[in-house]
């Protein structure tokens, strides 16, 4: 569907003193954007990788910037979109297919992987200063001090966003204290919410479409509920829900909800709490796991979290099953 | 708790004044969404509204971030507050301090940039699926991600 060519936007071949490296462009074509649509979807997660190396965009010189960015397709098309305009160097580090962000968290954005490349594009023979720009998002896996060490260029923090760069590069390469704090703004926490969605909903649909066809037409509905709860309703309302521990918040979206369809469905009182206490609990796991997408939740955090979080979970999962038994037995 | 706007709103989301930049043009400005995610038009709708583009200081769980500053060894460089994503550090006549430690999601970009290694931090990816992970295989917490582009 998209040969290695296309992924990276080449148009041809730039001639450097160091070889031809491919020629890239800042137009973001229907292709680009369908690209992004699918990937947020989960549509073939792990083939969204560019090819590493060095690309040419605009007309670069040896005084030209060069920016450092991961080689999955995102993220690289964030920048070169950001470049519109300006010619650049693009050194596109093997990340294997993964964003700047969670890729310098395991540390495959990183310092050796920086200097490698430097080295084997031979950067220091095709620009004249030694400097290359890394977004800020990059500096968990990428030591400043230790990449000049290694290879004698100095390593300048870009913005958070590329969307700031321009704004970046007019300023002498200063960021300002806004381009440099990270946000969970709704835009960027709603785009998060089609690939949970996906990964949710690929075993929570079966089920409820197995409660469905068993007769248990409300528990169908419910359960679909749940996962709307954990997986757009916790991204969406993020900042609304009380709590500060994503299962504390995702509980109450998904009791919210959960209490909303038993009233919506007729249920009787101890068939509602029931349901309640079932589906806040399945909406709290799911909730949980945004913590992972999220921007700002920290793993001693998550750890603290999780040992309170599950057994409580699991007794309220136990507690609306035994309560349902014991209506249908007695 | 989470989000009463008038506490959530930090000193940089108001003007020299003190009064709120909610709802103002310069607000908006600020708070550009990162990407599109189902058209054009759905971003263009987002960014006109303030209440879902400005953004809230959510906090984390508190006393939890592993983050610990060594003021003897600190050169005041400000490699720390240039890397931090969510203004941990202040940089005051040569000297760095914590603002707030709560703000800290342990992403190690601080203790990984600092030159006289003054700053540490327990860095890990703050991801219930990758706790469950390590903890299914024996590991540390590992989420096995791939293309999500804030995952982890």
């Amino acid at each position: 569907m998209y040969d290695n060519a296309d992924l990276a936007a080449v148009r041809g071949r730039f001639g450097t003193p160091a070889g031809s490296v491919p020629e890239t462009s800042p137009e973001m074509r229907f292709r680009d954007t369908l690209a992004s649509w699918l990937a947020r979807w989960g549509v073939r997660r792990y083939g969204w990788s560019v090819q590493p190396g060095l690309y040419a965009l605009g007309r670069p010189t040896d005084a030209s910037p060069v920016f450092v960015s991961a080689n999955y397709k995102l993220s690289f098309d964030a920048l070169r979109a950001s470049l519109k305009g300006r010619d650049a160097w693009l050194l596109v580090l093997d990340t294997k297919g993964i964003n700047v962000w969670c890729a310098a968290g395991k540390g495959t954005f990183g310092t050796l992987e920086l200097a490698r490349s430097i080295a084997e594009t031979e950067l220091d023979k095709i620009v004249c200063h030694r400097t290359v720009i890394v977004p800020q998002l990059g500096a968990p896996g990428v030591s400043a001090h230790r990449v000049k060490f290694y290879s004698g260029f100095n390593v300048v923090y870009g913005p958070v966003r590329a969307e700031d760069i321009q704004d970046f590069l007019s300023s002498g390469n200063r960021a300002s204290p806004e381009m440099r704090r990270v946000r969970f703004n709704f835009a960027d926490r709603i785009a998060l919410a089609p690939l949970e969605l996906v990964s949710f909903g690929k075993y929570l649909l079966p089920v409820a479409a197995a409660l469905y066809f068993t007769g248990l037409k409300a528990d169908a509905v419910l359960t679909a509920g749940a996962l709307l709860a954990g997986a757009v309703a916790v991204p969406a309302f993020l900042p609304w829900l009380p709590g500060r521990a994503f299962a504390v918040k995702s509980a109450a979206a998904g009791g919210a909800v959960a209490a909303g369809l038993a009233l919506a469905l007729g249920l009787s009182l101890p068939g509602a709490a029931a349901r309640v206490l079932i589906y806040s609990a399945a909406a709290s796991f799911i909730g949980m796991n945004f913590t992972g997408a999220s921007t700002y939740t920290s793993l001693s955090g998550v750890q603290k979290e999780m040992r309170a979080a599950l057994p409580v979970q699991a007794a309220c999962l136990l507690a609306g099953l035994t309560i349902m038994l014991l209506r249908r037995f007695l | 708790m989470t989000l009463n706007p008038e506490s959530a709103v930090d000193s940089e989301n108001r003007d020299e004044k003190g009064r709120s930049r909610f709802g103002t043009k310069k607000c908006e400005q600020a708070c550009r969404p990162v990407s599109a995610f189902l058209c054009r038009r759905c971003e263009a709708i987002f960014r006109r509204i303030p209440l879902l583009n400005c953004d809230f200081r959510v906090k984390y769980l508190s006393g939890v971030a592993t983050l610990a500053l060594d003021n003897e060894k600190c050169t005041g460089c400000g490699m720390c507050a240039a890397v931090c994503p969510h203004v941990v550090f202040r940089v005051e006549n040569g000297k760095v301090s914590i603002t707030d430690r709560d703000l800290c999601m342990e992403c190690g970009a601080c203790a990984e940039n600092c030159p006289v290694g003054a700053v540490s931090v327990k860095k890990g990816v703050g991801c219930a699926a990758a706790v469950i992970n390590g903890f299914l295989r024996g590991t540390e917490p590992d989420c096995g991600c791939g293309g999500k582009s804030s995952c982890c």
